[in-house]
């Protein structure tokens, strides 16, 4: 088909306001609603279209096992940006896809409320795409990741069939839990149109922390005694270099002096005086923003074993003369990694091997490592995965 | 039984004599679960390691019977009842705690595990799993795992699918795999979310990685009295508007709390209409914030008095009324029906007067203890067995209350599972393309559907699914 007849099919569709500039693809698809982007993902289909999924900038994902843009149709659900329903009572949500983490923050604030959607990329990452790639960011520690707080979820299956799972309520295990396999899937079972969460009550004052650490064996300290500790605080960061840790906890003003008192024992296992931030809201904004054009690596470890595989790919990077920066949750092993220059072949693997060698589980990923990719790996679970893939996706 | 022997012959060459339940008498006792359902298994088999479960279940396999894992029994949804017949998996002497890492604030443990027997033999290490359902004592982690149980104090914490990260599972055919880890979040799909919450309908699970997690520190628990059920109701919703999540939140109606101090003397007051069990968890001084704010919370709902537990004795006392609730229940009629639905929790007070009023219709008694914090209901419907037609009458109120949940924007089920229960009721919340992906989804783990058959997906056009039929099928399933 030409660009300009896919681009025809796809207005006959969507009517005039449902496509624009392909940006690389034959044209970009704007659904206007779930139902639209039922009947787009069937009409690509029969027409043996590829479909990437993207929300403008922030992600690009391709919905088959065809990664090339040209002569695909970019799906874009900017357009589906609806609340579906928001009980403040009932501390839950019903969003679509197209929402940014931002407009979503707006709504909630109303009624002293939140969803702790702190990604890279901050009020502009769209709700689709932080569920597709299940991103989180340093509320993790207290709150889990969407996995945890995603009570329903509506998607659009390869054969352009809207299908959902979970529902309204806070509780609920009729079914499987279709919210946490498609949460991560990055659109290769199908694209997500919508989903409802639980939403929390925001913490109504908050306090952020900071020590710098001399090294390694004071990060690891600050982790131990953090571990041990009977308090739940929001977020535990490592960052570096250089190297930093924070703590960020919340709660009444009883609360907030207990962590306070507990500061100087902390201190003792961080090797230096912990000082305060002065503008939370701005710190944990820029905290959270993506830095330059490095490549970027996502590195899970068992939580106790995190900081042992960061050091070993300090000394890595050190050793190959390129710069590491990281940034992530110290409490649960999990950080994001910025690299450059890039690797790419023999040396990409053995950096990878670097964080399994510390523990067998420990792995490092490319952030836009497309599952397709990781699929393609040995063993049984990858095997179930492959054929589930076969069984539900393109 | 004759198409059984030959595979009551090789499993017994394999498990021996004892490893094997054959005889009638044996298998009568694998009929039913803690629901109401019954149906009688062919053998019973008892693996005790990771390598007896892949040969029972190859054996199975190569005889095309059906193979139900199952627990403890005490499921309320008949998930481990052999509703095809075929052979009971008995997983409760797997019961090994295999490793204990705080480090990395896991442990990993077998599916025979009793939930509590866990939690107390790795409390020296200050650490504990979460779910604590109220029948903790007798059940398997294995059995929470294929429920995705909760319990009361999964409030604030989650249910057991927040607290598990990794399983090892074995297949219909005998394969292995291994889903997730330690880590915090696995390569690929997640397939360990679906697979918690499956009821044994995708694969047997042989070993769990749990998280651990740190005691808290102090603890308040109250007790919230009232004079009307309806202000009971309001006070849930009044708590969460304050921005407190306590740990746990029960309710209790007129009836009910009668029925338990009866039996327990937990010091729930014999003249009020409802009464509420709130539990804050956290740092000594947080709690003692959140305690002060719930008290005044429950004074503007219009509680005629609020107590708080002052130490250990007390506030186990008041607990005990709780985790003992069904069994005080179970003397006052010789049968009841437990029913699980949720409901938005803004919902309480209007399905509660829903639920007398199906009472008042069917001459049933119908109470009412649950997680009120998450909108969980559990209405235990009474009956009498021995009365021709009431255990109907039992099933059809249970139905009618869980069709007023699903109007109310809820679910057929908050934690006691589809199983063979409620398979005919999914149609309620659920599309023919949803349940088409999660048959797919079934296809890829448990291709011939031998593995725990007729459970969770409707497959029988029982007259309860063609009376739904005529409701507009899959209406409330859109988001
Ligand atoms: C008095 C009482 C109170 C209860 N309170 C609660 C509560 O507060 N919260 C709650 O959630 N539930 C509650 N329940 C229900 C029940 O206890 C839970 O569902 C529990 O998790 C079941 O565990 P079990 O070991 O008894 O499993 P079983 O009843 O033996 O089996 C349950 C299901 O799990 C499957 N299964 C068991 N083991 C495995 C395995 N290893 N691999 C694959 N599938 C498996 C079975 O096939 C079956 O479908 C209560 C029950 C009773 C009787």
């Amino acid at each position: 088909m030409t660009q300009d007849a896919i681009a025809a099919g796809v207005e006959a569709l969507l009517g005039k306001g449902g496509v624009g500039e392909g940006a690389g693809a034959a044209c970009r698809a704007l659904p206007a609603d779930a139902e639209q982007t039922a009947a787009l993902v069937a009409w690509a289909r029969a027409a043996r279209l590829p479909l990437a999924v993207g929300h403008g900038a922030t992600i690009a994902l391709a919905m088959g096992s065809e990664r090339t843009l040209s002569g695909a149709v970019r799906l874009d659900l900017a357009r589906l940006a609806r609340v579906r329903f928001y009980e403040p009572q009932d501390l839950t949500i019903g969003l679509e896809a197209g929402l940014t983490a931002g407009a979503i923050a707006a709504e909630l604030a109303r009624a002293q409320q939140c969803l702790p959607l702190d990604v890279a990329g901050g009020d502009a990452a769209r709700l689709g795409a932080i569920l597709a790639a299940h991103r989180s960011g340093p509320l993790r520690h207290y709150y889990g990741t969407v996995r945890d707080f995603t009570i329903g979820i509506e998607f659009v299956t390869a054969a352009g069939k809207l299908t959902h799972g979970g529902g309204r309520v806070v509780k609920n295990v009729a079914g499987y839990d279709l919210m946490r396999l498609m949460i991560g899937a990055q659109g290769t079972l199908g694209v997500i149109t919508a989903a409802n969460f639980k939403v929390f009550p925001r913490p109504a004052e908050t306090e952020t922390w900071g020590w710098g650490l001399a090294g390694w064996e004071q990060a690891e300290a600050l982790r131990g005694a953090l571990l041990r500790h009977p308090g739940r605080p929001l977020a535990l960061e490592l960052c570096g270099p250089p190297l930093r840790a924070y703590l960020r906890f919340g709660g009444g003003a009883g609360a907030r002096a207990r962590w306070r008192r507990e500061l100087a024992a902390l201190s003792r296992h961080a090797g230096s005086e912990a000082e305060a931030v002065a503008d939370e809201g701005a710190f944990w904004r820029e905290y959270g923003a993506a830095a330059s054009g490095a490549q970027r690596w996502r590195l899970v470890a068992p939580a106790g074993r995190g900081v042992a595989a960061l050091r070993a790919l300090e000394g890595f990077a050190a050793a190959q003369g390129r710069a590491l920066r990281w940034r992530g949750r110290l409490g649960l092993g999990v950080f994001e990694l910025e690299l450059a220059p890039e690797l790419e072949g023999r040396p990409a693997l053995d950096w990878r091997e670097a964080a399994r060698r510390v523990h067998p589980e420990a792995r490092l990923m490319r952030d836009d490592e497309p599952i397709e990719t990781v699929l393609d790996g040995s063993g049984a679970d990858l095997a179930l995965m492959r054929k589930l893939r076969a069984a539900v996706g393109a | 039984m004759g198409a059984y022997d030959q595979l009551r012959r090789k499993l017994e060459a394999r498990f021996g004599r004892a490893g094997v339940i054959g005889d009638p008498v044996g298998r009568m006792l694998y009929e039913y679960d803690g629901g109401v359902d019954r149906a009688t298994p062919d053998l019973v088999v008892f693996p005790q390691t990771r390598e007896d479960v892949i040969a029972a279940v190859k054996l199975a396999h190569q005889a095309g019977a059906p193979l139900i894992p199952r627990g403890a029994g005490t499921g309320l949804s008949g998930g481990a009842v052999a509703r095809e017949g075929g052979v009971i998996l008995s997983l409760n002497r797997m019961r090994r705690i295999v490793e204990v890492d705080v480090e990395n604030l896991r442990a990993r443990v077998e599916p025979g595990v009793v939930n509590l027997e866990f939690s107390d033999q790795i409390a020296p290490t200050g650490f504990y799993f979460v779910p604590d359902p109220s029948s903790q004592k007798a059940c398997t982690i294995g059995g929470n795992v294929a429920e995705n149980s909760g319990g009361p104090h999964t409030l604030a914490y989650g249910v057991t699918v927040n607290h598990v990260t990794g399983l090892e599972i074995v297949l219909a055919d005998g394969a292995v795999a291994r889903l997730g880890g330690k880590t915090a979040e696995c390569q690929g799909y997640d397939l360990v979310g679906p697979l918690v919450g499956s009821e044994g309908t995708l694969a047997i699970v042989t070993e769990i990685t749990v998280k651990l997690t740190r005691r808290p520190e102090a603890a308040r628990t109250l007790l919230a009295i009232y004079d009307a059920a309806e202000q009971a109701a309001a006070t849930v919703s009044a708590i969460t508007a304050e921005g407190i999540v306590p740990a746990a939140l029960e309710m209790f109606d007129g009836f009910s709390l009668r029925a338990v101090e009866a039996y327990i003397h937990a010091g729930y007051p014999l003249d009020s209409a409802a009464v509420l069990l709130i539990e804050v968890e956290g740092l000594e001084e947080e709690v003692e914030e959140q305690a002060a704010a719930i008290e005044q919370v429950c004074a503007r709902a219009g509680a005629r008095e609020t107590r708080r537990a002052r130490d250990e004795a007390e506030r186990a006392k008041l607990w005990l009324g709780r985790k003992h609730a069904f069994g005080a229940m179970g003397r006052l009629s010789s049968n009841f029906y437990v029913m699980d639905g949720v409901i938005p929790r803004t919902k309480i007070g209007a399905v509660l007067a829903g639920i007398e009023r199906i009472s008042a219709a069917s001459g049933l008694r119908i109470g009412n203890i649950f997680h009120a914090g998450d909108g969980n209901l559990h209405p235990l419907v009474f009956f009498d067995q021995r009365v021709p037609g009431q255990f109907e009458a039992a099933r059809a109120a249970s139905e009618d209350i869980i069709r007023l949940c699903v109007e109310m924007g809820g679910s057929i089920t908050g934690e006691h599972g589809v199983g063979m229960e409620k398979d005919g009721l999914m149609p309620l919340i659920f599309s023919e393309a949803d349940l088409d992906f999660m048959r797919a989804v079934k296809q890829v783990f448990n291709p011939e559907g031998k593995l725990n058959p007729g459970k969770l997906l409707p497959t029988y056009r029982s007259c309860r699914e063609t009376a739904l039929a005529a409701a507009p099928a899959g209406a409330a399933a859109r988001l």
